[in-house]
């Protein structure tokens, strides 16, 4: 039954989830960029920014915008917090381990105490937060979009146009794109690494607990939603291109669009797996990433 | 070298005797205490655990007090074969559980091999029974209906309100929701129900905005669904919101504070959903059970908390009856299992070691939950 209505529909929740897909892997991105590192506690991250938001919430009377703020600010000073013990704990002169392979072992470790705490104290009840975001869809042209998308939608675009602006009109941002295109000669002209890379970091919590609040007023969820989110968020990294911020972005809004654009037409059981398909096909292809024009060596 | 192992070996047989030697009676429970169902295990343990404590405070089983050893499979049926087989190491003379149906059809063989018994209270896929019993696996049972039963009279029901021609079926993708699906889609070609559309989504994805819009276009009147319970609260968090106007039927899951809130919110309004139990099931046994799981656990009873419980005294009094705490003796006094359940039917296996306990017929209409029927899935 291809319609126009339909397909218009079906671009506009591709869109949406796409911006939240580029919400969760811009981070990911990031750390890769700049550290070499990954992280496997990505997806606890987007997770504990939710129930975090389930907390906030109620306490401010229900207020999404104001919750929203608060745990903006908080997790820009916890991520300040945390990036300094992360460097501390993978630097070089802890054991004779590199500092990927620290990574690797130190953010599973991470992954699981915080997926198993959370449901410690929150239970694996499902959880459903009552927002001040009315719940409904409006018509948009042909399209039927609900309140929920069109905020999580525009959240993302506001955050990608600052991370943009950020990358490429600020010291701070040039300085972060300098350090992840060519370590040594950042280093050369002065920049500082560790502050390169504690913000880095920071900058990667923000995006994930940006991309965790985003999908509270649209799901109901578990302790587990992390883990889902985290395998697209990888793939969606890898065929953009390790370490390439806006390669990663512009990747996760084609995937969504694809994504809905497969479910939609040909069978729901394929839409999970174009994201594997696609980064199967690139590490045959084009190992180094869609976007991996001017990489660094080594 | 002969002599360390020699030592070793003795020094654990010492050690696990110890625990043999505490004079209680060890049940095992395999549930998916973590992932994607967690929250079905959650309310499982609250039944075992109101049961154990009442079993135990009336003087236990044959003079002993029971034990629960908990494992969690995750809903995986190969972590489920890994943590079965830890509980047959143990030596727990019978095991309850599975809950899903994955584990439970991945498991069955393993106690078949053991000679221990499985009791199976929640799982619902009927290939569980087709492979029991006679000329199966006759140490496999199974108290709760399964999907064909509880599907016929759900596309009974359907057609009984008149108007509905055209179903879709959402189902998740492993043995319950494929069960489900094949379930459902047999009833309702029975009855001259049309199917248009067959999707099945990983077990625990987020995201539904791609199949809500499917349905929104393919005329679906009425959607029937076999899904792990907070996928489908989810789902119907995401169609609520999307606006989708069919109606949700299959197996639906209404209680707990969550179901509670989407329920009043107007999320399942008009579902029709025939289920193995409802705390408003109007018992006096029910109610006061209902009221104990408040109490306790300050939320309403559910399925999973029904199926605990009715399943650890299903198997002490089969422990009882066989006067020993012997896998063999349990699994015959198993067989000769008459247990009133609290939502009013005796319960007794058939030769295919499926109970035939009471379903329950729910509609929700304006925000609210109403039991239409109770009905003998016999």
């Amino acid at each position: 039954m291809m319609s126009y209505e339909f397909l218009m529909q079906l671009v506009v929740n591709g869109i949406v989830i796409g911006l939240i897909y580029g919400l969760i892997a811009t981070g990911l991105a990031l750390l890769f960029g700049i550290l070499h590192i990954v992280n496997f506690a990505h997806g606890e991250i987007v997770m504990l920014a939710m129930y975090t938001l389930a907390v906030a919430v109620p306490f401010l009377g229900g207020s999404y915008i104001a919750s929203f703020a608060l745990i903006v600010a908080a997790a820009t000073m916890i991520g300040w917090l945390v990036s300094g013990a992360l460097l501390a704990a993978l630097s070089a002169r802890r054991g004779d381990m590199a500092a990927f392979e620290k990574s690797l072992l130190l953010t599973l470790g991470l992954s699981i105490i915080l997926l198993n705490g959370v449901q410690y104290i929150f239970t694996a009840t499902p959880m459903m937060v009552t927002t001040d975001i009315p719940v409904g869809a409006f018509l948009l042209g042909p399209v039927r979009l609900s309140y929920a998308h069109a905020i999580a939608g525009a959240i993302a675009v506001v955050v990608f146009v600052a991370l943009y602006v950020f990358l490429t009109r600020t010291n701070s941002g040039r300085a972060l794109r300098a350090v992840a295109q060519n370590r040594e000669a950042a280093l050369m002209i002065g920049l500082d690494p560790e502050r390169v890379a504690r913000r880095a970091i920071t900058l990667s919590i923000v995006l994930c607990a940006v991309g965790g609040m985003v999908l509270v007023p649209l799901y109901v969820f578990q302790p587990i939603v992390g883990q889902a989110l985290l395998l697209k968020a990888f793939a969606i990294v890898i065929i953009g291109g390790m370490g390439n911020v806006l390669g990663a972005a512009l990747v996760a809004l084609a995937l969504g669009i694809i994504e809905s654009m497969v479910g939609g037409f040909a069978n729901i059981v394929w839409q999970n797996a174009i994201a594997f398909i696609g980064m199967i096909a690139v590490l045959l292809i084009r190992p180094q990433g869609l976007f991996a024009l001017a990489m660094r060596k080594g | 070298m002969l002599r360390t192992v020699a030592l070793a070996s003795l020094a654990i047989s010492l050690l696990s005797s110890g625990a043999y030697s505490q004079e209680t009676i060890q049940i095992g429970a395999s549930m998916p205490i973590t992932g994607p169902v967690a929250n079905g295990a959650l309310q499982e343990k609250r039944g075992l655990e109101l049961a154990l404590e009442e079993i135990n405070a009336a003087g236990g089983v044959l003079g002993k007090p029971l034990e629960i050893l908990y494992e969690d499979n995750q809903c995986n049926p190969s972590v489920a074969v890994t943590v079965t087989n830890k509980l047959l190491e143990a030596g727990v003379p019978v095991v309850l559980g599975q809950q899903c149906s994955s584990a439970v059809l991945a498991t069955m063989s393993l106690f078949q091999r053991a000679e221990v018994p499985l009791v199976s209270a929640i799982a619902t896929n009927p290939k569980i029974s087709e492979l029991s019993g006679a000329g199966g696996n006759p140490w496999v049972f199974r108290l709760n209906p399964s999907d064909r039963e509880l599907a016929i009279a759900n596309v009974n029901y359907l057609v009984s309100m008149g108007g509905i021609e055209k179903i879709a079926i959402v189902a998740e993708s492993t043995d319950y929701g494929r069960g489900g699906a094949d379930a459902f889609a047999a009833a309702a070609k029975e009855k001259g129900l049309q199917i248009v559309s067959t999707d099945f989504h990983p077990l625990g994805a987020p995201d539904f905005t791609t199949i809500i819009a499917r349905l929104q276009n393919n005329g679906a009147q009425a959607v029937a669904f076999y899904q792990a319970h907070a996928d489908n609260a989810n789902f119907a968090k995401q169609a609520h919101s999307m606006g989708l106007k069919a109606i949700m039927t299959g197996k639906l899951s209404l209680d707990g504070d969550t179901f509670e809130a989407l329920i009043k919110q107007g999320a399942y309004d008009n579902a029709v959903t025939v289920f193995p139990y409802s705390p408003a099931v109007n018992t006096p046994e029910n109610k006061d059970f209902v009221e104990r799981i408040q109490a306790k656990f300050h939320e309403t009873a559910s399925y999973e908390a029904f199926a605990g419980y009715e399943s650890l005294y299903v198997v002490a009094q089969a422990i009882e009856r066989a006067g020993s705490a012997d896998p063999k003796s349990i699994r015959d006094a198993l067989e000769k299992t008459s247990y009133k359940s609290m939502i009013g039917v005796t319960v007794n296996f058939d030769d295919h070691n499926q109970a035939h306990n009471n379903a329950v017929i729910i509609t929700i209409k304006d925000h609210v939950l109403c039991v239409k029927d109770v009905f003998p899935t016999k």
